[in-house]
């Protein structure tokens, strides 16, 4: 049986963890190096294609509680490790990585932007020209410069920092600003608000 | 009591309008967040991947979610 991390977050902090996880499973925690992993047991079939979803959704869950108390260390669905001592491994060499970047982001939440038409991701259609493909790509890139320089125009006091992606303006605001920042861009035609989420696009990825 | 502003990321499905937070959830799980690199056994679609880098896996989820998609778009069909 592999193990499923969730989340990581700062061991001193008092948090009330979810008491079971995806597929019904308890939810661990491993404590190393002021780091807390929660973590649970993991059987093969909850990725079973008709179960998957659900599995899905309940590992967002367990993150989402958690997260509604503190920052945390998301991990994507489904990380799979053998062995608790390989998750042991992996918080060790990360400790001082996730460590600066939970302190950075203790009171932070991201919020994301998006033009409001945004339906798929980019890239999905096929059938298009590579012509086709460069010029759709070059305005998507010039839409969402103008968006990204709208969203810090309006929430210029609540940025704490900002990504922008092909597709999505990330923005990192204090969990006390989320309501003011919504408030602000209320006033912005067409674009599709969501969060507050972890500020995973604030942390570098791989590991 | 959950802070409201929460609310939405720990009871995300219970309308039809929240249909797209149910995407966004999807989408997050699945796309953001850290990963790891290592070696796992695992079983996709049915079909089992032995000792694969974590990246295959992944690539294999994005097939996984195709499948969410367009069973959601099914679903609003109706």
């Amino acid at each position: 049986m592999a193990v499923l991390p969730y989340c990581v977050i700062l061991a001193a902090l008092k948090v009330t963890k979810p008491d079971f996880g995806v597929d019904e499973e308890r939810v661990e925690t491993l404590d190393l190096e002021a780091l807390r992993l929660f973590y649970s047991d993991f059987d093969d079939s909850a990725l079973a294609p008709e179960v998957f979803r659900q599995s899905a959704l309940e590992f967002h869950r367990v993150i989402a509680s958690i997260f509604r108390q503190t920052a945390v260390v998301p991990f994507r669905f489904p990380s799979l490790l053998q062995t608790r001592e390989e998750l042991e491994t992996h918080l060790h060499a990360n400790s001082h990585k996730y460590k600066s970047f939970l302190e950075k982001t203790r009171d932070a939440v991201q919020m994301e932007v998006a033009p409001a038409s945004t339906t798929s991701p980019p890239g999905v259609e096929t059938g298009k020209s590579g012509t086709e493909y460069l010029r759709e790509k070059q305005q998507r890139s010039g839409a969402m410069a103008e968006l990204s320089q709208s969203v810090l125009e309006n929430c210029k006091e609540l940025v704490l920092d900002s990504r922008t992606s092909d597709s999505r303006v990330y923005v990192l605001v204090q969990r006390t600003a989320i309501d003011d920042f919504r408030e602000r861009l209320s006033r912005l035609k067409e674009i599709r608000i969501s969060g507050p989420w972890p500020a995973a696009e604030f942390l570098e990825k791989r590991s | 009591m959950p802070d409201p502003k929460y609310q939405s990321l720990i009871e995300p499905f219970q309308s039809e309008q929240e249909e797209v937070s149910l995407l966004e959830v999807l989408d997050h799980v699945l796309n953001a967040g850290v990963v790891i690199q290592g070696s796992v056994v695992i079983s996709v679609a049915g079909v089992d991947l032995i000792y694969l880098g974590l990246n295959a896996v992944l690539t294999s989820v994005e097939t996984a979610l195709k499948h969410v998609r367009a069973d959601l778009e099914r679903q609003k069909v109706r």
